[in-house]
């Protein structure tokens, strides 16, 4: 199956960054990329997808937000082209600007009601088809060591559609950071040894939860298989979050609660062949403490200005010694 | 080169595999055993499945101990190496065992280095086994994490938000409560719950297991669960713990204060915030803030606040009171950092198996240990809890058959129906099984407490060897549990109570005969005679009877029961008070079976308050506080607010007001009381005011003491040649026919010395060892002194003779044993009975920070398991506190009367009968008298042996003592040449510790005495014990003036509370008897006896090897006895 559909969700209000988040949205703070280019985070994102053979995306967002995003994206390009007229990276830039508004869709979260919810609000974009899921504040560096050097979602893609089923990343993650994550448990199928059938995944789960449940054999100890924030699903997850939504609803009346995705992905895991694979690279939470820091010196020092960026690294580190 | 004992060991073959070590090596020679041991040696070193390292371990164990040792062939005496010894004691047993193995190579084997080599396999098998445990807690799935977490942001989890919510009237926290019941082991099969049993033998461990709710009869309105644990949120950095039932309250602000078990009594607590994961135990010793965690789990600058209670439900109630507390804290704090799926409400089944292990782990960082059934009660209703063999995921996979933890089974209760592996097949009737052992069985608590580590061992022990008789009584108790789970399921109380009953009657009693006691059999004989059949049956809780115990009875007759029972045990242990360590006066309980196990509730607002007691231990301390939290203050607001508790707060403030203002104690009544009787004990025991306080400045000033009452350190000591001493070999029939008519002409009289209480016995309880009933012999438990008046009866009926017994006591024991030798009529001893009470009395002191240091320090002591020995570490520095707080030296007060004194030493035994009259009044009675037997009353193998009298008659020396071939346990002096002369050497004064080691004999202290020689030495005469009383009390001081004095600690219980109990160490002086042999002008001898004579029984943990090695039977030889 060849799956061109992608849904970035960024409806979250971006605490974090407050107050930067206040006026821009979270997912049009910048950041500069491995080409050099200073880009909005959503660009970023989207680029992990179209780099990775997505054509179309949708990012579900809070009500409103399509108006900024678009105003946003023409306006950057506006400005670019005036203020560098001839010069080529901004050319460049605002080009792909246009093409990203061009190419992008977008879904309405009326209200933060979970990630399972926000997901599941892009059912009539996705329509019966698999697709790729990825979090607008997460951004994702390639260590391929293939001749490809694929993007981290592209080794999603390629093994969902070489199996025909759903897929998520995965990293080895040590115990006491599992509690921020999804995390599954699963058993090495085949040669590969990166890739796992999913049989359990309990969402943020304690170590003394995930020592009884999440046990993955071949793992050092003290590791599990936490979500990467890359999934490639079927559309069966919006028939099992939609199944989960209504008996929600059914239990809390008009009172809405979050809904989790990874209870969903629960149920599929016990439903349909369902695998994780362990991406060659790394993620990089914007959400955190320093998040943007780190996310901004991963992708600085995986590009064109790698040694630029790890001069000035070590110029500051030999200054504190100094100090 | 086969051996059959490593083939019994490696056969898959049960019936090969469970053959008994007797049967394997009946009939073998000395050479023959030897090269055993050489094989299974070699086989332990080297094969890697713990049961058969074990089980070799404890085959070369009981091969030195009952085989090699009592070989006929072998040398009595040999040396045991001293580098050796102190491998032992430091818990080396590898480096020991390789050290007396060398030792043997070189000298040849010999009784001594066997009893040395016995004892180090004995304890290395129990530390592997202990290892063992210790690495599976550690290994358990939901244990491992606690071990890796390094730093403070390390810390995986995080306090569940709920607790975070404050109420928005009030202003608190909510308040999380666990409600956890008891856990009742409807079986006891046969102690099949210790670890390593159902580790070996996992479908021989099995145990039905009973949650109940529970209450003190005739004081609590209704059973419920009698364990309540508190957690909230506060707004300080630290954690606040409070112990309502122990009186102790605590802010613990650093680890190294939350990783001290000994200096409160939060132990149990802080074990559990350290098990349950909220501290891990990784963070000990890392110089991690505890305030940084609780930042990383709360919030910055949050705490927690954890108080337990149990409903002052005593100590030693055989309901796992305390590992069901642990597992109370461990479930609620699980539930608080969200590592239970549920805030409030039930325990799902997985975690509550977590809660297991981590109870387990709890325990052992706590020092103290139970069985793995212990922490059921957290499980709902009735359960049936099995070993379960190990599986390739389990930790255990290829180290052990079984698992650690057992497999949980609920039969009857909350989950009952998806119980997956129900053994006994359909659920049980919950509601009939609950009404029908509410209406018939009656549960007691009968007030002893005894520690039950000795039994434990002894049970592993049998298990391992396969004695016979204890596999087939094993075996025959798993049957009769099968009888007893279809009981349970057709809910036919009177089959169980037929069950319980025969298990307690057969099995138990055969694997372990010291688990009954004259108190339990009294009981059950009474409520057989007075019930008849409508006892239905016994049934014994826990390691030993005496404390927790059930009887079954028809329905209509429980109410009669409850009452008669309350009777008889109140009676039964006044009676017995002082022969029986009694920690309490009986109760019986009421209980219901609770069929949901472990329960929490989220409380919030007005309805958040803690027990008032909690209160009374914090108010004060609020007082005391310069800065007191908002939050505190509006706890406290809402505690004298609440509108229903007028009572409460009453009783809170009256408690506020004593701890706050507590009376000096002359002016409350008990307390003065005590001080009286204090005075009348020295006003009646010649108590010397004038040569205490000389002694006691003495010691303050540290002119005498530990390390003085040693001899210089250049004194030459040298070892006894046996060519100096006689030995029982040498009787002739000539002694033995001129010793027969010495008996006959009355010339020889007994005197056991039973001044001392022997606190060793049963562990500092103040029970008067002489009269412990601690053995059945003849269908009946008997004493220590009926014992030796059975000796006495007879060979005085084997010679048609009289011969007068006496018995020596002090303040501490008089009574008892005047009491109990009326109310036997000397136990039916025909014969005359003397009692020379004692003369003089000591007061002891608290000890100087100076002699513990030493004591502790200087002297060998044997170390403890790792956890153990820092929690003895830890109440260590806790008693050098004490001790500076209390003043180094000081007169010893802060305990019953009795416990504050101590007989002077057993010196003055003898003398005490030349200044009481007692000899003299037996020589006006017994003209013809010319010999005494005096021995201790540990050695219950001394006689009046005719042969040996005829010997000791024909020597004719003033004093004649016995010794014996020195092995392992003989601590504490022997036979030495010092410079130059032949004497006996106390342990206390040996100038350096090796030079014990160096001696090939130990002293018995059995003493035959010549009484005109004596009296001699003493300078007197028969006729001026009737008529100079004042030359007589001349003659012993000056005597007394030429021994030495010696300083020593003696470890005392102070109880208090329900049924606890805390040891201190207090300083006391004493003279010994056998320094009189260091005198130059007086004639002594020494005669080698064998072991069966010469053998003390100092420890209640000696008494299985005992009757194992045949001393019991030989004992019981030379007794006759009178009822």
């Amino acid at each position: 199956m060849g799956i061109t559909k992608a849904v970035i969700t960024a409806a979250g209000r971006g605490l974090r960054q407050y107050p930067a988040s206040d006026t821009v949205q979270k997912a049009m703070l910048p950041l500069v990329d491995r080409d050099g280019l200073t880009k909005p985070v959503l660009q970023i994102i989207a680029e992990e997808a179209f780099e990775s053979g997505i054509e179309e995306i949708c990012v579900v967002s809070a009500p409103g937000d399509e108006e900024i995003y678009r105003r946003h994206f023409r306006s950057y390009a506006e400005m670019l082209r005036s203020a560098f007229v001839g010069i080529s990276w901004a050319e460049e830039q605002a080009k792909r600007l246009v093409d990203l508004e061009a190419r992008i869709q977008f879904a309405v979260q009326p209200e933060a009601e979970g990630y399972g919810h926000a997901v599941w609000c892009a059912r009539p974009f996705v329509g019966n088809q698999p697709f790729l899921l990825l979090l607008g504040d997460h951004i994702y560096v390639s260590r391929d060591s293939s001749d490809q050097h694929r993007r981290c979602a592209r080794q999603v893609l390629d093994l969902a559609e070489s199996r025909g089923c759903s897929v998520s990343a995965v990293q080895a993650t040590r115990e006491h950071l599992i509690h921020q994550y999804g995390t599954v448990a699963g058993k090495k199928i085949g040669h590969d040894p990166n890739i796992y059938q999913i049989e359990k995944i309990i969402e943020k789960p304690t170590p003394t939860a995930a020592e009884l449940q999440l046990h993955v054999p071949g793992l050092r100890a003290g590791y599990y298989l936490c979500f990467f924030g890359i999934h490639v699903l079927t559309p069966r997850v919006f028939e099992i979050l939609e199944e989960q939504l209504q008996a929600q609803r059914r239990e809390t009346g008009p009172e809405r609660t979050p809904l989790a995705l990874t209870s969903a992905l629960d149920t599929l895991a016990r439903e349909e062949s369902y695998l994780a694979v362990e991406t060659q690279g790394t993620r990089h939470n914007l959400g955190v403490k320093f998040g943007f820091v780190d996310a901004q010196i991963a992708l600085a020092l995986a590009g064109a200005d790698r040694d630029r960026m790890l001069a000035g690294l070590l110029e500051s580190v030999v200054r504190l010694e100094q100090r | 080169m086969g051996s059959t004992l490593i083939d019994t060991i490696i056969a898959s073959n049960s019936d090969l595999r469970d053959r008994s070590i007797e049967s394997l090596v009946a009939g073998m020679s000395l050479p023959d055993l030897l090269s055993e041991c050489a094989k299974l040696e070699a086989f332990r070193r080297t094969t890697g499945s713990l049961y058969e390292q074990v089980r070799a371990t404890m085959f070369l164990h009981a091969l030195y101990r009952y085989h090699v040792q009592e070989s006929p062939g072998i040398p009595a005496t040999g040396s045991i190496p001293f580098d050796g010894f102190q491998d032992l004691m430091e818990r080396r047993f590898e480096p020991a065992v390789a050290r007396f193995l060398a030792a043997q190579r070189k000298d040849g084997a010999s009784s001594t280095l066997a009893s040395a080599l016995a004892q180090a396999y004995g304890q290395l098998t129990y530390q592997t086994l202990a290892d063992q445990v210790r690495r599976s807690v550690r290994s358990c799935a939901g244990n491992r994490w606690m071990f890796r977490v390094g730093s403070a942001q390390e810390h995986p989890i995080r306090l569940h938000p709920g607790l975070l919510e404050r109420d928005p009237t009030t202003g608190l926290f909510p308040l999380l409560v666990e409600r956890t019941p008891v856990r009742l082991d409807l079986s006891h099969s046969a102690w099949s719950d210790i670890f390593f049993l159902g580790m070996d033998y996992p479908e021989g461990a099995r145990v039905l297991n009973i949650s109940v709710n529970l209450g003190v009869h005739g004081r609590d309105a209704q059973p419920r669960p009698p364990i309540e644990t508190y957690l909230r949120v506060i707004t300080e950095p630290l954690l606040r713990m409070t112990s309502v039932d122990l009186g102790d309250a605590k802010d613990i602000t650093s680890l190294d204060e939350l990783f001290n078990f000994g200096n409160d009594y939060l132990g149990l607590v802080k074990a559990g915030v350290i098990a349950s994961g909220l501290i891990p135990p990784s963070y000990e010793g890392t110089g991690t803030q505890l305030a940084d965690i609780l930042g990383q789990v709360i919030r910055p600058g949050f705490g927690l606040e954890v108080v337990s209670k149990v409903n002052d439900i005593p100590k030693g109630s055989r309901l796992a009171v305390s590992t069901n507390l642990l597992a109370s804290l461990i479930g609620l704090l699980m539930r608080a950092t969200g590592q239970a799926q549920n805030l409030v409400g039930p325990l799902n089944h997985d975690e509550a198996r977590v809660v297991v292990a981590r109870a387990i782990l709890g325990e052992w960082l706590g020092g103290s240990g139970g069985g793995w059934q212990d922490s059921g009660g957290i499980f709902p209703g009735v359960k049936i809890i099995g070993g379960k063999t190990a599986g390739p995921t389990d930790p255990e996979w290829e180290v052990s058959r079984g698992r650690l933890l057992p497999e949980h089974t609920i039969v009857a209760g909350a989950g009952a129906e998806t119980g997956s592996t129900d053994e006994g097949g359909a659920a049980v009737p919950q509601d009939r099984l609950s009404a029908a052992l509410a209406a018939s069985l009656v549960l007691v608590h009968g007030g002893m407490a005894q520690n039950v580590g000795p039994i434990l061992n002894m049970v592993t022990e049998k298990y391992l060897l396969r004695r016979s008789s204890a596999w087939e009584a094993r075996q025959e108790a798993l049957r009769i549990f099968e009888e007893l789970v279809s009981a349970v399921h057709d809910a036919d109380i009177r089959r169980i109570g037929r069950a319980t009953m025969a298990n307690w009657r057969s099995p138990l009693k055969t694997i372990i005969p010291w688990v009954s006691n004259a108190f339990t059999e009294r009981l059950i004989a009474d409520a057989e005679r007075e019930f008849g059949d409508d006892f239905w049956g016994f049934l014994m809780l826990g390691g030993m009877s005496g404390g927790g115990m059930g009887f079954f009875v028809a329905p209509e007759r429980r109410a009669e029961f409850v009452t008669r029972i309350h009777e008889v045990m109140a009676r039964a242990k006044t009676e017995l008070e002082d022969a029986l360590p009694f920690a309490m006066n009986p109760v019986v309980y009421d209980f219901t079976i609770n069929p949901r196990g472990t329960w929490a509730e989220l409380y919030h607002g007005r309805e958040a308050s803690l027990p008032g007691r909690y209160y009374t231990l914090q108010m004060p301390r609020l007082v005391a506080a310069t800065n007191v939290d908002e939050l505190r203050k509006r706890d406290l607001h809402q505690f004298v607010a609440r509108p229903d508790d007028l009572a409460e707060q009453l009783q809170v403030f009256r408690a506020t007001i004593h701890n706050l203002f507590p009376l000096s104690r002359a002016t409350t009544d008990s307390s003065s009381d005590r001080e009286r009787q204090a005075e009348l004990i020295k006003q009646e025991n010649g108590f010397d005011p004038v040569q205490h306080a000389q002694l006691r400045e003495d010691y303050q000033r540290g002119r005498i003491d530990l390390s003085r009452n040693r001899l210089p350190i250049d004194t030459e000591i040298r070892d006894a040649d046996p060519r100096d001493l006689l030995s029982t070999e040498g009787i002739s029939p000539k002694f033995r026919a001129a010793g027969e008519d010495a008996i006959k002409r009355g010339e020889v009289a007994v005197v056991t010395l039973a001044a001392g209480v022997g606190s060793r016995w049963t562990s500092g309880a103040g029970v008067v060892k002489a009269i412990n009933p601690f053995v059945i012999l003849n269908d009946r438990h008997r004493s220590f002194l009926e014992i030796h008046l059975a000796k006495t009866s007879r060979v005085a009926r084997q010679f048609q003779a009289e011969v007068p017994h006496v018995v020596t006591t002090s303040f501490l024991t008089h009574k008892a044993i005047a009491r109990h030798l009326n109310g036997t009529q000397n136990y039916g001893h025909q014969g005359s009975v003397y009692l020379s009470p004692g003369q003089s009395i000591g007061q002891r002191l608290v000890p100087t920070v100076r002699s513990l240091v030493f004591l502790w320090e200087e002297l060998s002591h044997e170390r403890l398991d790792e956890n153990k020995e820092k929690v003895r570490e830890a109440g260590r520095r806790a008693i050098l506190d004490w001790a500076r707080s209390v003043g180094e030296g000081s007169d010893y007060t802060d305990n019953l009367p009795l416990q504050r004194f101590n007989p002077p030493g057993h010196f003055y035994e003898l003398p005490n009968m030349l200044r009481n009259g007692v000899l003299a009044s037996m020589l006006r009675n017994h003209p013809n008298l010319q010999w005494l037997m005096v021995h201790n009353v540990d050695t219950l193998g001394a006689d009046v042996d005719a042969g040996l009298l005829g010997m000791v008659r024909e020597q004719a020396r003033p004093l004649s003592f016995e010794v014996v071939a020195r092995r392992l346990e003989d601590r504490g002096g022997g036979l030495a040449r010092v410079n130059g002369r032949l004497r006996l050497l106390e342990g206390l004064a040996m100038p350096r510790e090796e030079a014990e080691f160096r001696l090939s004999y130990y002293n018995t202290l059995t003493t035959w005495v010549q009484i005109d020689g004596l009296l001699k030495t003493f300078g007197l005469t028969r006729t001026d014990l009737e008529n100079k009383p004042e030359a007589v009390s001349e003659a012993v001081r000056a005597m007394a003036a030429r021994v030495p004095t010696y300083v020593t600690i003696k470890d005392v219980k102070r109880r208090w509370g329900h049924g606890q109990e805390d040891i201190f160490p207090v300083a006391q002086f004493e003279k010994l008897w056998g320094d009189l042999t260091a005198l130059p002008d007086l004639d002594c001898g020494y005669i080698v006896v064998d072991r069966l004579r010469g053998q003390q029984l100092k420890d209640a943990a000696q008494l299985d090897g005992w009757a194992t090695d045949g001393s019991r039977d030989a004992i019981n030889s030379l007794c006759k006895f009178s009822r």
